[in-house]
């Protein structure tokens, strides 16, 4: 920082038409008298196309919109009189199969898991406890209310996660993190279990969970925004959460049944 | 004033992504943070006027960028980054309060925060007079403020 540099964010001001007559003149003088000022200035004019290329007005209008339209997590339905239940079982069944990442044995048949929107990587895992033995739940399998699900993530690279749903009733759910508004750090190894379980309302039709991830924090509301629009749109089975291609996105859909 | 955010963001995008770029030095964060700036903008465009839009932008994308730095908690590289994360940081009562709306503060036509303030003077290189013309506070007004986060930012002893 130099103190008597024309600082940044008037020049900012300046290129953008934006100063009033007599600052935007005494701001001109200013710069033309400095070493490096009608370079500063032109940097600013070449950083805005590049900008502008890389990040187009009407993609970016579109995604500030769909942001802008997207409301909070209506409510949480964690359950924790069935995760009191649930966790012994749970967690004795994750510490022997979830770790085990070899792969299914011939005839299984069971379909992919993880739709994966944007290439390989971070996926999610679904679990349900029943009466008797936990087991893997397919992606795209029949689930009903009051199912409780056990979701773990395998990070795949990623280092940052948020993990959220949809359902039926155009409600967002947020799992990961519980609380802050920073995705949350992800463990590099393994299946890695959320720290709740979580017990299907009864919502018609579906639950889709989502897991966002990337190198770097982001923010989580900028997700729960985007599960919001996406939840509130035509294709919420389906589409895409409208997030911007550095956040890297997988889903996994549970079919309600009565 | 009803927000044409496409015509705002291609006169002012650019401006608050370099400003969020600035501020939190992570390209991703920076993509985000500018496009919760226009969010702010767009639920709020009953509120908002057209004196100053990138004067507006520029404070809405310094405090948007405070609270994420606040929240972060990553360790500073060099001195600038420090004083952000102090600055970020501070504990005054005055802030506490204004940091439950920031956008209170700016649409609302209250006081800017005291936050955005020592950013523009410590990280922006801005004198007492060109801050107190983008607030619309007067220089002794904006120095009293300042004084205000003297314990918590080493760098407004000078103030």
């Amino acid at each position: 920082m130099e103190r008597n540099r024309t600082p940044d964010w008037l020049l900012e001001r300046l290129v953008a038409g934006d100063l009033p007559d007599s600052e935007a003149a005494e701001i001109q003088r200013r710069v033309a008298a400095e070493p490096d000022g009608p370079q500063r200035l032109a940097a600013i004019r070449a950083s805005n196309e590049a900008i502008l290329a890389a990040h187009p007005a009407p993609r970016l209008a579109a995604a500030i919109r769909h942001r802008a339209e997207g409301q909070a997590p209506k409510k949480r339905r964690f359950s924790p009189f069935a995760l009191t239940l649930a966790a012994p079982a749970v967690a004795i069944f994750l510490v022997l199969f979830l770790q085990d990442t070899t792969p299914d044995v011939p005839g299984e048949q069971l379909p992919p898991e993880v739709i994966r929107l944007k290439g390989d990587g971070p996926k999610l895992l679904v679990h349900r406890q029943r009466a008797g033995e936990p087991e893997r739940v397919a992606e795209g399998s029949e689930a009903r209310a009051r199912d409780l699900l056990q979701l773990s993530y395998q990070a795949g690279g990623a280092a940052y996660g948020v993990v959220v749903s949809v359902d039926g009733n155009g409600n967002v759910t947020r799992h990961l993190p519980a609380n802050g508004t920073t995705a949350a750090a992800l463990d590099p190894d393994g299946a890695v279990a959320l720290p709740a379980s979580y017990e299907l309302d009864d919502a018609p039709a579906f639950e889709r969970f989502f897991l966002v991830s990337a190198a770097a924090p982001f923010s989580v509301e900028q997700v729960v925004d985007a599960a919001a629009w996406l939840a509130k749109s035509a294709a919420p089975e389906s589409g895409e959460l409208p997030l911007p291609p550095s956040l890297r996105q997988t889903s996994f859909l549970v079919k309600k049944v009565p | 004033m009803a927000v044409d955010v496409q015509a705002l963001y291609t006169q002012f995008g650019p401006l608050v992504l370099r400003r969020c770029r600035k501020l939190l030095r992570d390209e991703d964060q920076a993509l985000d943070a500018m496009q919760d700036v226009f969010v702010l903008l767009l639920r709020n465009e009953a509120r908002l006027d057209d004196g100053a839009p990138s004067s507006l932008l520029l404070r809405m994308a310094t405090n948007v960028c405070l609270n994420r730095i606040r929240g972060a908690g990553r360790r500073p590289e060099d001195p600038e980054e420090e004083t952000l994360q102090q600055i970020a940081c501070a504990d005054d009562a005055e802030s506490r309060s204004l940091a439950r709306s920031v956008l209170g503060r700016i649409f609302g036509r209250e006081l800017e925060s005291t936050q955005a303030i020592a950013v523009m003077h410590l990280v922006d290189g801005m004198t007492l007079e060109e801050v107190a013309r983008e607030v619309g506070l007067s220089v002794s007004g904006v120095r009293k403020r300042l004084r205000t986060l003297k314990a918590n930012v080493a760098a407004l002893q000078e103030v």
